[in-house]
């Protein structure tokens, strides 16, 4: 399929093209490694079987020179070279696997960063998280077993024909060209079956997780009603499913290990053979015939743990495919023009989520001349619905909304968007220093100004008393940031920004009336000349009787509410 | 991460009992994992064999002479593979039933464990147990369960070749074994140290990726997006640098394994060479000919193969651990018998005596109730909310155990549905919801029961009618109306008891009504078990359970009849 093709040209783009010099001398490293060990054994195998021969000569009372400290020490060198490079090889190819990890971590964070807001709204569900961390940690072994480990098998081939050729044409072409395309069949027809199997079986594990997760959601339901076991028999299929492609694959897992084993044993006798007739013709002496065979045998080491490596294709394409679309969202369209927000209406006609709406048509409009306006209603009446109707991308057909009098597409590209300040519900911390908190896409803020902002929110003692105060690192593994806390650091945020329209949704939660109308009254001055929409669930004394007010309250008598 | 002994003990236990549902399989594995390993040895020897008398003869050497030791080659060249073949299998044959039993273990649980402590992991959470905890079972039972025991007896039994050839290069091998995994152990302690020093660092690091990820929109609206990725891109390049420097000590412990390898095929080759050109001859050197040469030569590096094959598959085990830790206490439970379970009773009548409802781990206790609810009676549990009406509902439904006292069903009733505050949309179609209890209910009885709740104009509006896809996130539907088909759900269950959980909260006067109506109706044939703060609901009750809110937020509550 040419979007499958499209697909892997841009994954190798991306892990494998742009790391490609790196990538090269991981490769000679790997196969360096494996050099080492070929000739450790050939060498030590020519040293025995030649100081076995002079040995023997001297014995008989003839008389040999054999020179010992050369080849002794060639085999200490392979010995500590082979450690050495293997050690360098394995911190090597690691540090590059964080590096390509890296590089795919911008690149899909750029492509999520493109994402509808509808769609990031899953960003939200533990689930979808875990998922993108599990197909992350996927694309780690794309190097150290889809890459290195073949490629350095292929490469140690070759060479060792080439070796081979030196010294007998017949061992190198039957090596080559019987063994190699051997090889090449048979792990061709194990990653032909293994990819397809091992890529059903992550998407049946997948389905099946999330099937569980929907299925939880009800237990309690399910349960009472004894129709669990009944609703969950579709999982249980699904695990017959998995038991089933499990066990082919581990078949074929075993199956090609056979194969590549009696491949190996057959080679190692093939060389053997044909070693002795060379030896027998005369064609090299016996140390030589003992140092070719040797090294075929320490290709066993490469061989064996292959069907393993290469079983993680087909997860790591699972997790690739996964990834691709979200990683390469097209870029929208940029901003152009230095308009400011003026107007904002939005029309609201039979709306689910905002109850009121489908007992009567909800209006909402702001602009220079009205600029600020309080949405109250009880909680559940669609307040937070309605905020996020103002800043969503896609719009349900039952609202309408026109930015400086235009839809969507012409705010957009005007750049009007970037003008909004949403202050949310959700804690919207980041996980970082209190400063960064504060000023992040800002830049040159002073010291001065960040603690200004900090004292209008009456944050000033609590920033005060933390450890490193600006540079204490809040959230999980730092000071931990009480809901209403996060609410005011979202607010100061802002208050550091120019937008020309602020939604605050709740902004006083977790604080007593005092409290709330003095920050009010702090952030008076930011507020002048902006639009204001402010969403309480009921009208606070210290709101002044100009602010217009549109209740989302239900007339209880003939309509439904919604929670 | 550590956790408590308790926690690490249980999940031993748990790894332990996993492998003894597949002793047999398992044993078989490392049975062929040696037969191998003797098909292996055979397969050197008849090559050292062939080499040396090829070689050095000791009379002219013909083809002929080559036969036997190119068939034992071949024999043990069969049952080499054959027997990995064999050892394959059985691993990951044990390994896929330990991960199907681990499963069905986990449906077992959510079938019959208790309900109400379920909730304590989130679905999500309870999602990563069910796919990659349990699949990191496959490391621990299809490698390194067997590999521990390969790792010491096929070295053992090429040790005992080589030292009936030579025991001194036998001894050499012996001692260089154990060295082993005392130095990774060192360079692991090493490495550990240098971990716990940025600890904190790598952890915040590790997390800054997917924090960034769940705050994305604030970021886009902060038009820090492009500041953000590069941030990633820097957080990313400094958590390499401290991951590596853990790593390029964690390393070393591999660069021992191959440095004892490397140097002991290198010292193996440089003894017997000097012993057979004549240089040495202390120690058993007479016993060395061109043949056991060779032959200790080509099982030096296969006696360190199984060590190092183990120490590859050493962090399968802490995997494995750690999700058996986290598996551990719930599979327990699910073995528990769940004393939730309502008791049935000869009576005909539910009866509820000194029944205490409330959690198991809430402190504090509302008092008793003793009731009687008689055959189609209406039971309204009222109060404020928080005051404790859900739980006690749940308890009822045989959600939470009793706290004290008991409860008996009669024997007759067959059937109960349960309609939550917020009920579970099924994915799929309205149809597909309006079957969940009901599977043979045809088309005119989902029909009937939307008409009686006042939907069918709601239903005339979907595009495809009753196959109309039911979308949870579904804007199109008020809470109101989801509600009510929620409801109809219930009413098309034949089912002998109803408890409903606030089913008037979200609705207006006029549907209101109409629910009221159909259960008014449905007093004939059911029992119905309404927790309601609507005063509305008293027209249908005949019992009552009052609930009082108290400052602690638990009810108080008092029975009348």
């Amino acid at each position: 399929m040419s979007n499958d093709r499209t697909m892997l040209q841009y994954w190798l783009q991306l892990l494998v093209w742009q790391h490609r010099g790196r990538l090269l001398l991981a490769a000679a490293l790997t196969l360096l490694t494996a050099l080492f060990g070929l000739a450790l054994l050939g060498l030590s195998g020519w040293f025995i079987t030649a100081t076995a021969v002079v040995g023997a000569i001297l014995l008989a009372g003839g008389s040999a020179f054999l020179e010992l400290y050369m080849p002794g020490s060639g085999i200490r060198f392979f010995a500590l070279g082979r450690t050495i490079s293997r050690y360098a090889e394995r911190v090597f190819s690691h540090q590059l696997v964080l590096e390509q990890l890296a590089r795919v971590r911008v690149q899909l964070f750029q492509g999520l960063a493109r994402l509808p807001d509808s769609a990031l709204q899953q960003a939200q569900d533990a689930d979808w998280l875990n998922r993108l961390t599990t197909d992350l940690e996927q694309l780690d072994t794309v190097l150290l077993r889809l890459l290195l480990p073949p490629a350095s098998l292929l490469l140690v081939w070759l060479l060792l024909g080439g070796f081979f050729a030196v010294w007998s044409v017949a061992l190198a072409l039957g090596f080559l060209l019987v063994g190699l395309p051997l090889l090449l069949l048979i792990l061709a027809l194990f990653i032909r079956q293994s990819v397809a199997l091992n890529y059903q079986l992550s998407a049946l594990l997948n389905e099946s997780r999330q099937q569980v997760i929907t299925q939880l959601e009800g237990l309690d339901e399910l349960r009472v009603a004894g129709q669990l076991q009944a609703e969950q028999q579709a999982v249980v299929r699904l695990l017959a499913l998995i038991d089933g492609k499990q066990h082919r694959v581990s078949q074929q897992q075993a199956l090609s290990q056979l194969l590549l084993q009696l491949l190996h044993g057959g080679l190692v006798l093939f060389v053997a053979l044909l070693a002795v007739a060379g030896y027998q013709h005369g064609w090299f002496s016996g140390p030589v015939a003992v140092m070719l065979v040797l090294p075929v045998l320490a290709l066993g080491e490469l061989l064996q743990p292959l069907p393993g490596q290469l079983a993680s294709a087909g997860r790591s394409w699972f997790a690739a495919k996964r990834l691709y679309p979200l990683a390469t969202q097209p870029e929208p369209a940029a901003a152009t023009g230095d308009e400011a927000l003026n107007t904002v209406q939005l029309q609201l006609h039979r709306y689910g989520r905002v109850a009121a709406s489908l007992q009567r048509p909800l209006a909402l409009h702001l602009s220079t001349e009205r600029p600020v306006l309080l949405v109250s209603g009880a909680s559940g009446t669609g307040k937070s619905s309605l905020a996020e109707l103002l800043v969503r991308d896609t719009l349900p057909g039952a609202a309408e909304l026109r930015w400086n009098g235009r839809g969507r597409s012409a705010w957009q590209q005007a750049g009007l968007h970037q003008q909004v300040a949403l202050l949310s519900q959700q804690s919207g911390m980041l996980a970082d220093t209190l400063r960064t908190n504060l000023m992040v896409g800002l830049t040159d803020v002073t010291e001065q100004r960040l603690w200004q902002v900090l004292t209008q929110v009456e944050l000033e003692q609590w920033a005060q008393s933390l450890p490193k105060q600006l540079d204490t690192w809040l959230g999980d593994s730092g000071q931990q940031v009480s809901g209403g806390q996060a609410r005011r650091i979202n607010l100061a945020r802002w208050l550091l920004r120019s937008p020309r329209l602020v939604i605050l949704d709740e902004p006083f939660y977790g604080l007593d009336q005092a409290q709330a109308a003095r920050i009010w009254q702090a952030i008076q001055p930011w507020m002048q000349g902006r639009l204001v929409l402010l969403l309480l669930h009921h009208r606070p004394d210290f709101l002044a009787d100009g602010w217009p007010e549109l209740s989302l309250n239900l007339d209880t008598t003939t309509q439904e509410t919604i929670s | 991460m550590r956790g408590d002994a308790a926690d690490v003990q249980a999940g031993k236990a748990l790894l332990h009992a996993v492998i003894k549902q597949q002793r047999p399989l398992l044993t078989g594995a490392v049975l062929l994992g040696l037969l191998s390993t003797l098909g292996l040895i055979g397969q050197w020897l008849a090559l050292a064999w062939l080499l040396g008398e090829v070689i050095l003869p000791a009379e002219r050497w013909q083809w002929s002479m080559a036969y036997p030791s190119v068939l034992l080659f071949l024999l043990a060249l069969v049952v080499r593979a054959g027997a990995a073949w064999g050892q394959e299998y059985c691993a990951s044959r044990a390994s896929i039933a330990v991960r199907q039993s681990l499963r069905l273990q986990l449906l077992q649980l959510w079938w019959e464990g208790p309900a109400w402590r379920l909730g304590e992991l989130s679905a999500a959470d309870w999602a990563s147990q069910w796919g990659d905890n349990i699949e990191t079972m496959d490391g621990y039972v299809a490698r390194y369960w067997s590999q521990q025991y390969l790792a010491l007896l096929s070295p053992l039994l090429m040790l005992a070749l080589i030292a009936w050839l030579n025991w001194l290069m036998a001894l050499i091998l012996l001692l260089a074994a154990p060295l082993i995994p005392l130095f990774m152990v060192l360079v692991g302690l090493g490495a550990e140290q240098i971990n716990r020093r940025h600890q904190l660092e790598r952890q915040r690091l590790a997390g800054h990726f997917l924090n960034r990820v769940k705050q994305l929109r604030l970021l886009r609206q902060l038009g820090a997006i492009a500041e953000s990725s590069q941030q990633i891109a820097r957080q990313s390049g400094r958590y390499r640098d401290l991951l590596m420097a853990t790593l390029k000590v964690a390393f070393l412990s591999s660069a021992v394994l191959e440095f004892f390898a490397s140097v002991a095929v290198a010292s193996v080759a440089i003894y017997i060479g000097f012993v057979l050109f004549g240089a040495i001859d202390w120690g058993p050197a007479a016993s060395i000919s061109l043949f056991s040469g060779l032959t200790i030569l080509l099982l030096a590096p296969e006696y360190f193969q199984p060590i190092r094959q183990f120490a590859q598959t050493y962090h399968d085990k802490a995997a494995a651990l750690a999700a058996a830790m986290q598996l551990a206490p719930w599979l327990a439970k699910a073995t528990e018998p769940d004393r939730s379970e309502p008791q049935p009773s000869d009576s005909r009548a539910l009866q509820l005596t000194e029944l205490v409802s409330a959690y198991p781990t809430q402190a504090l206790r509302p008092p008793p109730v003793t009731l009687t609810v008689p055959e189609h009676h209406c039971l309204l549990l009222s109060g404020p909310s928080g005051s404790g009406k859900t739980t006690a509902l749940k308890t009822l439904a045989g959600l939470i155990p009793a706290k004290a006292g008991a409860f008996h069903w009669p024997n007759k009733h067959d059937r109960m549905v349960y309609l939550p505050q917020q009920p579970w949309i099924k994915p799929g179609s309205w149809a597909d919801n309006l079957r969940l209890y009901a599977p043979d209910a045809s088309e005119s009885d989902m029909m009937s029961v939307l008409e009686q709740l006042g939907l069918a104009p709601l239903l005339a509006e979907q595009t495809n009618g009753l196959a109309t896809p039911l979308n949870p996130a579904d804007t199109a539907l008020s809470g109101g109306q989801l509600q009510r088909l929620m409801l109809a759900r219930a009413l098309l269950a034949p089912a002998s008891v109803l408890l409903l959980d606030e089913p008037t909260a979200r609705l207006d006067q006029q549907s209101k009504a109409l629910v009221m109506a159909v259960l008014a109706q449905r007093k004939s044939c059911q029992w119905l078990l309404i927790a309601s703060h609507d005063p509305a609901m008293q027209q249908l009750a005949d019992h009552y359970w009052f609930f009082a809110a108290t400052d602690a937020g638990t009810g108080l509550s008092e029975a009348l009849v």
